[in-house]
């Protein structure tokens, strides 16, 4: 298994990038990303043009796409790193944990916000809240999380990942998880992985009394 | 439950057009010209001329084009509130939650293919997404009121938070299986979803291929590994 190729997928920046043409080559998603951040927030998400985009990061419009298939995915350039990196998570969690056990333990190891992206990350749910095609974009983003989650539910369980089980642990963890994540953000204070780790026991401890008995 | 709109006096009838007469007839040529023409490209007036009413008539039934999937929520959300005040407290609180679930969905018959289109739309369309984001908001506020009231704490609360966004996520999956599968019933794939999920936390899902124990029986194993999708 290629699993540097897989790490050179998940984590672009960590990996020296080949300096192609017109590109310069510290430019990474998390740059553009940044770059969108502060446009669409100063002149309108609707005003932004990729041209405008791309210029301000120095690459050209092609190469604008070969990062991002299209304006809106700019904002989700940390989230789907972090997708990325739950998959690889799961992927080598230890096989003697239980399913939600090692979907918790991936969670909480993944997140890779701190403290000092609450001002990003509050910008980013506003323009969302504001812009329905941002919305709706950030939701395909979420869905590739849950798919994440489901596929690994899935290979454990023999099933497909449409089938209703792997589709309900995955639905469930990301409502925990996103739960965990808007509780931090209203905080303002500590980090985020206990957070997530609070959200995801707290589900269980809910369902405690249920445990078996299906 | 009421028709709201069904009472409203309605201006006489235009030429030739047979005009409707209530809220759930209007619905229905909404979502016929939805199929046809698209939810983004079908406009208030498009739907009001198909059901030879005018514009000002269709306000009486609808607040807005997108509250026509939606349908009188605010009801159906006191509806809950209600059933949820009935538990009595030794009624454990996810026993509670997936009953009140299994009673929200629950669907006369002839109402199962207008539900499947309106949960279509509800589940598929990218412009109803921001309004569908508030009435989400507004279905776990009453979950997580329900929990907070039950553990003592403030809905707003970590747990009454996360576990109103899970039921939500659990909810959303037996929609979306219902919606792939023909003749499934929607409250049973409900009640499976919310027990399957206390299951996935118990370890009590079936083992993984190979693990050893695979022949051991498990409450899991009665469900089809595959749901039949069209």
């Amino acid at each position: 298994m290629d699993h540097l190729g897989e790490l050179s997928d998940a984590m672009p920046e960590l990996v020296p990038q080949l300096p192609g043409p017109g590109r310069p080559p510290s430019t990474t998603r998390r740059q553009i990303q940044e770059i969108a951040l502060e446009m669409f927030s100063a002149q309108g998400y609707d005003q932004v043009t990729i041209e405008a985009l791309a210029a301000a990061a120095g690459i050209s419009r092609r190469t604008f796409f070969r990062y991002f298939p299209a304006k809106a995915d700019t904002l989700m350039a940390d989230f789907d790193q972090d997708v990325e990196r739950l998959r690889l998570a799961l992927r080598y969690s230890d096989p003697r944990l239980g399913i939600m056990a090692a979907i918790r333990r991936a969670v909480v190891a993944v997140n890779s916000y701190q403290v000092d992206d609450l001002a990003h990350l509050r910008q980013r749910l506003q323009l969302q809240s504001d812009h329905p095609a941002l919305l709706a974009n950030a939701i395909m983003h979420y869905e590739r999380w849950q798919d994440v989650v489901a596929q690994f539910a899935a290979d454990r369980l023999g099933q497909p990942a449409e089938a209703l089980v792997p589709q309900v642990i995955a639905r469930a963890a990301f409502g925990a998880a996103y739960a965990g994540f808007m509780s931090w953000l209203c905080e303002d204070a500590g980090a985020l992985g206990p957070k997530l780790d609070a959200a995801l026991a707290a589900l269980a401890e809910g369902l405690g009394d249920r445990a078996g008995t299906a | 439950m009421t028709v709201p709109g069904a009472a409203v006096p309605v201006p006489a009838s235009r030429v030739g057009r047979r005009r409707v007469t209530s809220r759930a007839e209007l619905e229905h040529i909404a979502f016929t010209l939805f199929d046809r023409e698209g939810f983004e490209r079908t406009t208030i007036d498009d739907i009001a001329r198909a059901g030879g009413i005018g514009r000002r008539t269709f306000f009486r039934y609808f607040p807005s084009k997108n509250d026509i999937p939606w349908g009188n929520f605010d009801e159906e959300l006191d509806r809950m509130r209600v059933r949820f005040r009935a538990f009595p407290p030794r009624v454990p609180l996810m026993d509670a939650i997936r009953v009140a679930t299994v009673d929200f969905n629950r669907l006369a018959p002839e109402q199962v293919p207008w539900h499947r289109r309106r949960m279509e739309l509800i589940l598929r369309t990218p412009a109803l997404q921001a309004h569908s984001t508030l009435r989400y908001a507004a279905w776990r506020q009453v979950v997580a009121e329900f929990v907070g009231q039950r553990t003592g704490q403030s809905p707003d609360a970590l747990a009454p938070r996360t576990i109103a966004y899970a039921v939500l996520g659990v909810a959303v999956a037996a929609y979306e299986q219902w919606l792939q599968t023909e003749d499934a019933d929607l409250g049973d794939l409900l009640d499976t979803a919310m027990r399957q999920l206390g299951a996935a936390f118990a370890n009590s899902l079936a083992p993984a291929p190979g693990a050893g124990t695979a022949e051991a029986p498990t409450p899991f194993s009665a469900w089809p590994a595959r749901v039949r999708t069209r």
